[in-house]
């Protein structure tokens, strides 16, 4: 599996550290506990389209969201998190 | 205090095959900066008016009057100079605009040079060196064997350097006489 990195070009995942989801949203900090139990602990699980945090480590050290199919590994998109 | 080598374990510290050489270089001053948040454009033209330094686009470094920039990230650059110098206190007119940390004791680097070294390297880091796409005044960080290195091709020798974390540096050189092996093989360590 390869990932274009936007700033260092296509590169192996090795160079990569994976977190998970990207799209979670942190609660307020005086949510109920419900929210924050969701936000902590339960992640979808999609067959296909994941748009996820990855850590370009051993590169330019910036975080991306990429945008992968969990099925085939096929990156559709990388963009930096930050941007 | 006497300088220690990075790669005093290492018997033979400049080994040739043919006309290909591989040796540390020692002593260099190296210096991070990394820009504080908005300032990017402040840094580039502090270096410019300060340095006469151009501070490079991704993937490339430059080198001027003995002081070179490598590109290591957005808003992030290793500046460098060969020989032990006062590196950080020169750069002193860029730390408004950006974090410098003296890593001269935390960097070693390893020159690669002659016609074997593109050869050698490309059984070594998993990038594309081929000439079309890695050229004289290109620059990558990546992983060696495990090993994270920043990479930079000075010529068409072609000559690279390799710069490591210091503490990695025999390991660095074991990597790459394994890379060497075969037709290529560096004398052994």
């Amino acid at each position: 599996m390869r990932i274009p990195c936007p700033h260092c070009g296509e590169r192996g995942n090795d160079e990569f550290v994976y977190l998970g989801a990207a799209a979670l949203t942190r609660p307020a900090a005086d949510a109920p506990a419900e929210a924050w139990h969701s936000y902590v602990y339960l992640r979808d699980n999609p067959a296909g389209l994941h748009s996820e945090l990855w850590q370009h480590t051993h590169g330019c050290r910036r975080w991306l969201v990429v945008a992968r199919d969990t099925r085939t590994h096929a990156v559709f998109s990388a963009t930096d998190a930050a941007v | 205090m006497a300088e220690l080598s990075a790669f005093t374990k290492v018997k033979s510290v400049a080994a040739t095959h043919g006309s290909t050489t591989a040796m540390p270089i020692e002593p260099r001053s190296v210096v991070s900066i990394t820009a504080w948040r908005g300032a990017a454009p402040a840094l580039a033209d502090a270096a410019q008016v300060t340095f006469g330094l151009t501070l490079p686009q991704p993937g490339r470094w430059i080198e001027h009057n003995g002081l070179a920039a490598i590109w290591a990230g957005p808003g992030h650059w290793w500046l460098q100079r060969d020989g032990r110098s006062e590196l950080l206190a020169e750069l002193a007119p860029l730390a408004p605009h950006a974090g410098l940390i003296d890593m001269s004791d935390a960097r070693a680097v390893l020159r690669l040079s002659g016609p074997a070294a593109r050869d050698i390297l490309m059984g070594l880091l998993p990038l594309d060196l081929h000439p079309r796409s890695f050229t004289p005044g290109c620059a990558a960080s990546t992983l060696a064997a495990h090993m994270g290195v920043h990479v930079r091709q000075l010529d068409d020798a072609p000559t690279y350097d390799l710069s490591c974390l210091r503490s990695y540096a025999g390991s660095l050189w074991r990597a790459l006489e394994l890379a060497s092996a075969g037709p290529l093989r560096l004398p052994a360590a």
